[in-house]
């Protein structure tokens, strides 16, 4: 039982820096523009959070700082996609890099650095329910923020005229331009805003999970989170699911070794990868089926429609 | 103190356009154009492609400036700088394309256009559009998903979503080129509601056929210049009303011509033949065919029936996943099977299925499925030349200039390399699909005489159009599909749109 409890627990922890990198690329995606870099956001956000929560003692500023910085990092994609006409993948591909570069660099003094991090903070009356309490309500407070993340997440996008415009771009251009929006901005807010939310969940992996900084340690979470979209048919409460699903295949392993109970290191590592690729060859061609029409156009020209 | 006579308001234009003039580059696409659209009435703009009505209803609808020329709004000069201009001056437009968004519900599209706050509130205006659909007696349901709604469906979302928007003066693009008849009707039915009730109606159309049915008056643009301004058409015969367009009379079809001779092998036959369409699903069942040397059949049916599955079919493109297909009595498995049989093919998009972009015109003609001729190890290309000048000169379609690349061309440019190459092959069997979309109205004339003519050598003619008029007026036979079945088959002498439309929607004749 406490087994379960502590997959649970993990696996809610450690998916909600997925859950909200997926949570931004479904808001870019569903604009019609696909952004690999999202792990690239996702190490920016972390070493920024880092950092500012090492310097300034505020974790609050370091999420914000984080944020930022994975925006910044997402409208380099948006200026050279939809501006530039650059192709998706290799932007995508090139701001990660480019963000895995500039975090060692900058991040190499702080290595072995301690900070303040957020801390669990136990919701009195609801985290004594059995089971569903710890696992839901013995969390740290960027947890409980992305309880209300994805609710309003969903409501941007489905129940507000800019939602509305930014589905619209995502599933046919021309109809927006009929209504004096212009594509490339609503995308480009989509794609900033995309960014600032996997910025956010690269701070959760780095001041409020992990508590440390090292080289590359989003380790593969945002391309995760870039799967779980699609295999989330680009709605935000699956993706809540999925994330939580990629956590607990994370959190499994460590839970074992806890307990004593000898598993292959690598095998562990491997685990959250073949699940997703287990996923996506069981849904196959029906997830695809939802997906917004524009996102078509990526593979016919590498440039979005403008 | 001013002595103007008053001027009763039924009197004054909706829309009032005076000397509109548009440049682009080298092209004057509009001189001193006059158009003017009074409440309760159905203005008909009619022109041939590229005579400039496009580009006076963009300036109309505030997408381009005019370089000259004022336009007024019930007398007031207007400068639109843009759509959202023009939409608040009343002014609406359902394009050709129907801008919808086929994910999204009607409800949410109709939202697009006409939700003003930052919130959207969805079941309000689900209440407002079935009170505005049941008031001007356009039928949709507010919380269906486009991508489930017919063409005809869809344009009554697109008319309901402009009318809520405040349109006053509609402005339809061709609304009927997409339409099953049945569906004209209805929206022929619309459209007078709205007159009624004093909406003022632009319709761009190139059927004179309709032109009668439904406008008050119309005006006649050809090379960006007003031919006939606010005519009634009742003025006017058919002939009279071509020649304004074209510029030239254009000769009418031959009515009288040879029965189809009896022949022992059918030209094309398909017999139980079942295909899957792109999407894996069943875009043909169980069809069965004949087409007869020296027959010309009609395939009639709403866009997307399996006409195009259909011609691929027959021409080996497209695998059957039971039945047979022959050409001249050979099997057909393959495209080389088809063209080896003698099969030509004109197909439904030539860009996306003949075209290469780069290569040019001359090239193109040594692509026409027949061995190419060789000099040495090379392409004999004086013999190509030769083949396409000869074409061109039998054809008449008056084809670009050789070097050309076809990607400058324009599609009905690129429509014309595809006809000459491929109507003057020696075929057996020719496969056409919309032959004369995107061409004029001489040179569609001429492709349809083209058509007869294959048809009077002896070939089998399988011909698959979405206008009525010109199947009615080629074929021998129309065979009728509706989704993916042979729904029905008229012959020549029994041809009537009534019954043709009631088969192209599922039903009996």
């Amino acid at each position: 039982m406490s087994l379960i409890i502590d997959v649970l627990t993990g696996g809610v922890r450690g998916g909600t820096s997925i859950l909200y990198a997926a949570l931004g690329e479904t808001v870019s995606q569903r604009s019609g523009v696909i952004n690999l870099g999202t792990e690239g956001g996702m190490l920016g956000g972390a070493l920024t959070a880092y950092i500012i929560a090492a310097e300034t003692g505020n974790p609050w500023l370091g999420v914000l700082g984080g944020g930022i910085v994975g925006a910044a990092l997402a409208l380099v994609h948006a200026l050279l996609v939809l501006w530039r006409g650059a192709n998706q993948f290799a932007s995508g591909l090139m701001v990660l890099f480019l963000a895995l570069g500039l975090t060692s660099l900058f991040g190499a003094s702080y290595v072995g650095r301690t900070i303040t991090p957020f801390t669990t903070w136990a919701i009195p009356v609801l985290s004594d329910i059995p089971v569903l309490g710890p696992v839901l309500f013995d969390q740290d407070p960027l947890v409980y923020l992305s309880y209300l993340a994805v609710p309003a997440a969903w409501f941007v996008l489905f129940r507000t005229r800019a939602g509305l415009l930014l589905r619209t771009a995502g599933e046919r251009s021309d109809a927006l331009t009929v209504h004096g929006a212009d594509v490339r901005v609503v995308r480009t807010w989509a794609v900033g805003a995309g960014g600032f939310l996997a910025g956010v969940g690269g701070a959760h992996l780095s001041i409020a999970y992990t508590n440390t900084w090292f080289e590359n340690m989003v380790a593969g979470r945002g391309f995760i989170a870039v799967a779980l979209v699609i295999l989330a048919a680009w709605g935000p409460v699956k993706v809540m699911a999925g994330a939580y699903l990629f956590g607990a295949a994370l959190a499994l392993g460590p839970a074992l070794q806890a307990r004593g109970i000898p598993v292959n290191q690598f095998l562990l590592h491997v685990i959250p990868f073949v699940l997703t690729l287990v996923v996506l060859a069981a849904l196959g061609r029906r997830s695809s089926n939802a997906a917004p029409a524009e996102l078509q156009r990526v593979f016919e020209n590498g440039a979005p429609a403008t | 103190m001013s002595i103007e006579a008053p001027v009763a308001p039924t009197t004054l234009p909706m829309l009032q356009v005076d000397g509109f003039s548009k440049r682009f580059g080298e092209v004057q696409a509009n001189s001193d154009v006059r158009f003017d659209v009074h409440a309760g009435e159905v203005h008909a703009l009619v022109g041939e492609n590229g005579a400039g009505k496009s580009t006076l209803l963009k300036m109309v609808y505030g997408v381009y400036e005019p370089d000259e020329g004022r336009m007024l709004i019930d007398g007031e000069p207007v400068a639109l700088g843009s759509p959202a201009a023009a939409r608040s001056r009343g002014v609406g437009m359902v394009f050709q394309d129907l801008r919808l968004v086929p994910a999204f519900t009607v409800t949410e599209n109709i939202a697009l256009a006409a939700n003003p706050g930052p919130v959207l509130r969805l079941k309000d205006l689900a209440a407002e559009i079935a009170e505005a659909s049941a008031r001007h007696g356009l039928a949709v349901h507010p919380n269906a998903r486009v991508r489930h709604l017919s063409i005809g469906e869809r344009q009554r979302v697109e008319i309901l979503k402009v009318l809520m928007t405040g349109a006053r003066l509609i402005i339809l693009d061709e609304p009927t080129s997409v339409l099953a008849p049945q569906e004209v009707d209805a929206l022929f039915a619309v459209v007078r509601q709205l007159t009624e009730a004093g909406f003022g109606i632009v319709i761009v159309t190139h059927k004179l056929g309709e032109v009668r049915a439904i406008a008050d008056r119309v005006t006649v643009l050809r090379a960006g210049r007003t031919v006939l301004h606010g005519v009634d058409p009742d003025d006017y015969d058919d002939e009279q009303l071509i020649e304004a367009m074209v510029g030239r009379a254009v000769p009418a079809l031959p009515a009288e011509r040879g029965p189809v001779p009896p022949s022992d092998v059918p030209a094309l036959e398909l017999t139980g033949v079942s295909s899957r369409g792109d999407r894996g699903h069943e875009a043909l069942t169980d069809i069965s065919l004949r087409v007869q040397p020296g027959e010309l059949v009609g395939i009639a049916g709403v866009a997307g029936s399996g006409q195009r599955e259909l011609c691929e079919v027959a021409l080996g493109l497209r695998p059957t996943t039971s039945g047979e297909v022959r050409i001249g009595g050979a099997s057909v498995d393959s495209a080389r099977d088809a063209i080896g049989a003698g099969a030509a093919s004109v197909p439904e998009d030539p860009v996306a299925d003949s075209v290469v972009r780069r290569l040019t015109v001359l090239e193109h003609m040594g692509l026409d499925g027949r061995r190419i001729p060789a000099r040495g190890l090379g392409v004999d290309w004086a013999a190509v030349r030769a083949r396409m000048t000869d074409a061109d000169a039998r054809l008449g379609l008056r084809i670009a200039p050789a070097k050309r690349r076809l990607s400058e061309l324009s599609g009905g440019n690129i429509q014309r390399v595809i006809l000459t190459r491929e109507l003057a092959l020696d075929s057996s069997l020719v496969v056409a699909a919309y032959p004369s979309r995107g061409l004029d109205v001489a040179n569609a004339r001429r492709t349809q005489e083209v058509l007869l003519e294959r048809r009077a050598a002896g070939s089998g003619v399988l011909m698959v159009s979405e206008d009525l008029d010109e199947l009615m007026a080629l074929a021998d036979r129309i065979v009728v599909m509706h989704d993916g079945h042979v729904s029905g088959e008229v012959l020549a002498a029994d041809f009537d749109r009534q019954a043709i439309g009631r088969l192209m929607v599922g039903g009996t004749s």
